[in-house]
Order: structure tokens, then C-alpha cells, then sequence
């Protein structure tokens, strides 16, 4: 519960210094009370008025550094701080217009201090957010 | 301290993780969460969980430590235990091994003694990774405890290390009992919030007469996949049944005087009691058993109650235990 008060903010904008209409940022907080380290997240969704984003073009911001999520896999020298949001970007498939949009973000994340099973897995913790923001 | 040693008051103190909801909203800075801590009494006792309120975790910045300590010094609170997880690994496919382990848990313990707490969580899974962080802790003049919550005295792992903990007769090590363990039924909130969310009514009956009842998890599981619920509907049985732990009171004699340290884990209090956790009877036992450490606050209830009312919650939590160690009959420290 208190996860989706946390990450319900998204501070959704258009990204910074990019003329591209489709491209845009937020802020994402982590849904877990402990920091993680970048490797941890296992997935990021992302749906614009219910129209998932182009999932190559979801760029993960933290810790100064900017990589696709894949690229984060095998990062734990940059962690997830409690307080301190990760910046998304990402594209739609068509141009953003200005006004109210619907936002679903999903996150997963491997939680370090759960000991994975016999057979590998690590226990997660997921959220889905659905919130609405205007974009101008 | 009453006539003839006796004492009439318990000594309480505060997880910081309680305020949760507020500290990562961004409602209440580290220094506010200790500040809150601070006003429910004279000698309060803090508590933290180092991922959470050491803003550089899992190092120790100058300028985390700067605002540590700045917290520390304009609350007043006293540092009590330094909360860590244990952690198996931060890739995945690549576990921990022994060594990294205890490496990761040792520089945790640097930190924890940095910062001045005397009293480290050390979750080790083998007895034999606990006792390699024996000298260490010798060196940095912590005490280690183990928590028992999920996995209680009586589980095999926890009674191996009761062996270990007897042959090796060091005093740096003892057990942390989480009062979770001890849930005998449900909380409301949890079964409100798990409404909210789309489980059924007869999913909920189900699960909250199985648990009060004592029945197995895979018995409910079994009587809710015969009503052919969803994916949700198991979770939440999973969920549940894995949050709260119900066993018996008397089970806290077996940790003896191993017993450091008490998380008076509570999820709601109502008309001043904790209806899902039997206190008076748990209280009855600490003092019997001559129970000296910290009795530390936990509520969890955030994580069904979307509402700023930890400090409400916390203090009215300390108000019952006060009251119950009062009337619980006078027991020499």
C-alpha cells in the first residue's frame, strides 16, 4: 500500500533537451523499503493510455549513469536508494499530445535479503500503478 | 526501580522501520523519525534498518554519516540495534558464497560500530557463518543476535544454532524474538486492504478462520482452489500465511537467556489492545523469565493502512505494554 503512495508520483514531462514528441521521462521511487542494487530490478512496464511504450527505447536513469535495463543486469556498484527516484525515459509508438494521460508503470525487483529457492528463484516483489498526469 | 530491586517499568524503544510510510513519502526527514521516537519517553531507544536509513547503504558516506549522526544528536535517542538483512547475492545466477557473505555482512558491522550501536542483527543461515563473525565482533565490541520471527526457536536451524550458541558460551551472541511469531489471528486491516484489492469474501472467511484455527496453509490453499478462485485468491492465502506466524507463547522459554533483544511487533491497536497478538500473556512471560533488554516497537500496520498514523499507533502500542508490565507482578532484575 504504502509502495503505491511512493511510486504514484512520476513527475511525468516530456525528457529534457529532446525534440522528439513520442520521448518522455519520469520519476520512478523504488517499491521496496530497502535499497537494492541497480542488478535487482527485474522489470520495468510501462503504459501510456493503455498503450504499452516501445520497450527497447525504456532508458533507466541512477546513480549518474543511463542504461537500458538489460544493461543494468550485472550492475551492483550503483544502488537504489529509498529516497531517491530512478528517472525512466521512454518512447510511445505515436506523439505525446499535451493534456491528461493515463500511466501504468510496473516494477519488479529481486529482493537481495530473500534466499533464492533450491532451483534458483529469486522471490520478487512486483507493483502495478495506474495513475493519471498531464503532460504539457 | 521499586522497594527491593524490583522494577515496575519496562525498557521501550522504537524500530525506526514503524515510521516507514511517513520516512518514504517524504513526510518525515530521519531526523523527524528519530525526533518521534524521541518524544514517547525519557530513555528511548532507536532502532534501524541500515538499507533504509543509511542513504549511501551499503557504504557509509561522510555525508550520510554526517546526517546519521545529526539525527542521532538532535533527537536524543539512544542507539539500540542496528538492523541489517543478510543478503544471498545481488546478481542474478550468481548467489553469494560463504565468503562474500560474511565479507558483506562484516562491512555492514564496520558501519554499525562506526555509527556507535552496541547490538548488530546478524541473520546468518549456519551456525558456522555466525561464528566467523565472532572476532570481528570482538573487535568492534558488538553484540550479535539472530532473529527468530519466521523461523522460531523450536525450527531445526534455529535449534542447531541454540547447540552452537551453548558450546561456544560467548556473551557476544543471543537471539532477537520478533512478537510476530506469535500471531493468533488476522489482522483487520490486513483483511480490509486485501478487500479493497479485489479478494472475495469467501476467500477471506476462509483464510481468517484457517489461521485463528491453527490449520495448515495448504489445507485453506486446498479448500480455496476448491472454490475455484484465481491467482489473487492464492497469493493472498500465501501471502498471509507467510506475513504472520503463529506460534505458541510458551515456545519464548526455550530462548532462555539467550533472549537480548524484543521487536513488540503489533499490526493495529484497538480500544488499547493488540487483538492479534496475545500481550498480556507474552508480557507475563518476559517478566518471569527476568527479561532486561529492550523491549523495541515494530508496527507493520502501514502495510495495510494507507493512513499517517504510526506515532498514534506506536505510542499507544507503548502505553498497553507499560500498563501490562505494570500488572504483570514485580519480577527482580
Amino acid at each position: 500500500m504504502w509502495a503505491e503512495h511512493v511510486v504514484s508520483n512520476t513527475s511525468f514531462r516530456r525528457t529534457d533537451g529532446d525534440d522528439d514528441p513520442s520521448r518522455f521521462s519520469l520519476d520512478l521511487r523504488l517499491n521496496w523499503s530497502r535499497a537494492i542494487p541497480m542488478s535487482c530490478v527485474a522489470e520495468i512496464g510501462l503504459k501510456i493510455d493503455d498503450i504499452p511504450v516501445v520497450p527497447e527505447s525504456i532508458i533507466v536513469a541512477q546513480g549518474g549513469e543511463g542504461l537500458r535495463l538489460a544493461d543494468w543486469q550485472t550492475r551492483d556498484d550503483i544502488w537504489w536508494p529509498v529516497l531517491e527516484p530512478s528517472t525512466v525515459t521512454a518512447s510511445t509508438e505515436s506523439p505525446l499530445a499535451d493534456g491528461m494521460h493515463k500511466i501504468e508503470v510496473e516494477l519488479r525487483i529481486r529482493v537481495p535479503g530473500f534466499a533464492p529457492s533450491p532451483t534458483g528463484v529469486w522471490p520478487t516483489r512486483f507493483n502495478r500503478v495506474t495513475i493519471e498526469e498531464e503532460l504539457s | 526501580m521499586t522497594i527491593d530491586g524490583l522494577s515496575d517499568t519496562p525498557r521501550l524503544g522504537t524500530t525506526l522501520f514503524s515510521f516507514t510510510r511517513e520516512y518514504l513519502a517524504g513526510e518525515w526527514s530521519l531526523t523527524q523519525c528519530m525526533q518521534a521516537a524521541a518524544s514517547l519517553g525519557d530513555e528511548h531507544n532507536v532502532e534501524i534498518l541500515d538499507a533504509e536509513h543509511i542513504t549511501s547503504y551499503p557504504k557509509l558516506s561522510s555525508t550520510a554519516e554526517r546526517a546519521f549522526r545529526s539525527a542521532v544528536d538532535d533527537s536524543g535517542v539512544r542507539l539500540s540495534l542496528y538492523g541489517h538483512e543478510v543478503e544471498y547475492g545481488w546478481v542474478f545466477g550468481q548467489p553469494f558464497d560463504h565468503d562474500r557473505m560474511v565479507e558483506v555482512v562484516v562491512e555492514a558491522m564496520e558501519i554499525a560500530s562506526r555509527l556507535g550501536f552496541p547490538m548488530f542483527r546478524a541473520n546468518m543461515p549456519k551456525p558456522e557463518l555466525l561464528q566467523r563473525l565472532l572476532p570481528h565482533a570482538e573487535r568492534l565490541d558488538l553484540d550479535l543476535v539472530v532473529e527468530l520471527h519466521a523461523q522460531t526457536i523450536e525450527s531445526p536451524d534455529i535449534q542447531a544454532l541454540l547447540t552452537a550458541f551453548d558450546d561456544w558460551q560467548s556473551p557476544r551472541v543471543g537471539f532477537l524474538q520478533d512478537l510476530g511469531s506469535f500471531t493468533s489471528k488476522v489482522p483487520r486491516a490486513f483483511l480490509e486492504y486485501k478487500a479493497n484489492t479485489g479478494v472475495s469474501d469467501a476467500v477471506l472467511d476462509l483464510i481468517e478462520q484457517g489461521y485463528r484455527e491453527g490449520r495448515p496453509k495448504e489445507d485453506v490453499l486446498a479448500e480455496i482452489r476448491a472454490l475455484g478462485e484465481d491467482t489473487l485468491a492464492i497469493e493472498t492465502t500465501n501471502e498471509c500465511f507467510a506475513m504472520f506466524v503463529r506460534t505458541n507463547p510458551d515456545t519464548l522459554t526455550g530462548v532462555g537467556s539467550y533472549l537480548r533483544h524484543v521487536h513488540t511487533k503489533f499490526y493495529e491497536i484497538i480500544d488499547g489492545e493488540e487483538p492479534c497478538i496475545p500481550y498480556p500473556e507474552i508480557i507475563a512471560r518476559l517478566k518471569e523469565m527476568g527479561f532486561n533488554g529492550i523491549l523495541s516497537t515494530e508496527w507493520t500496520g502501514f502495510n495495510f493502512i494507507d493512513e499517517s498514523v504510526a506515532l498514534q499507533q506506536v505510542r499507544a502500542q507503548q502505553q498497553m505494554i507499560r500498563r501490562l508490565w505494570q500488572v504483570s507482578g514485580h519480577v527482580q532484575r
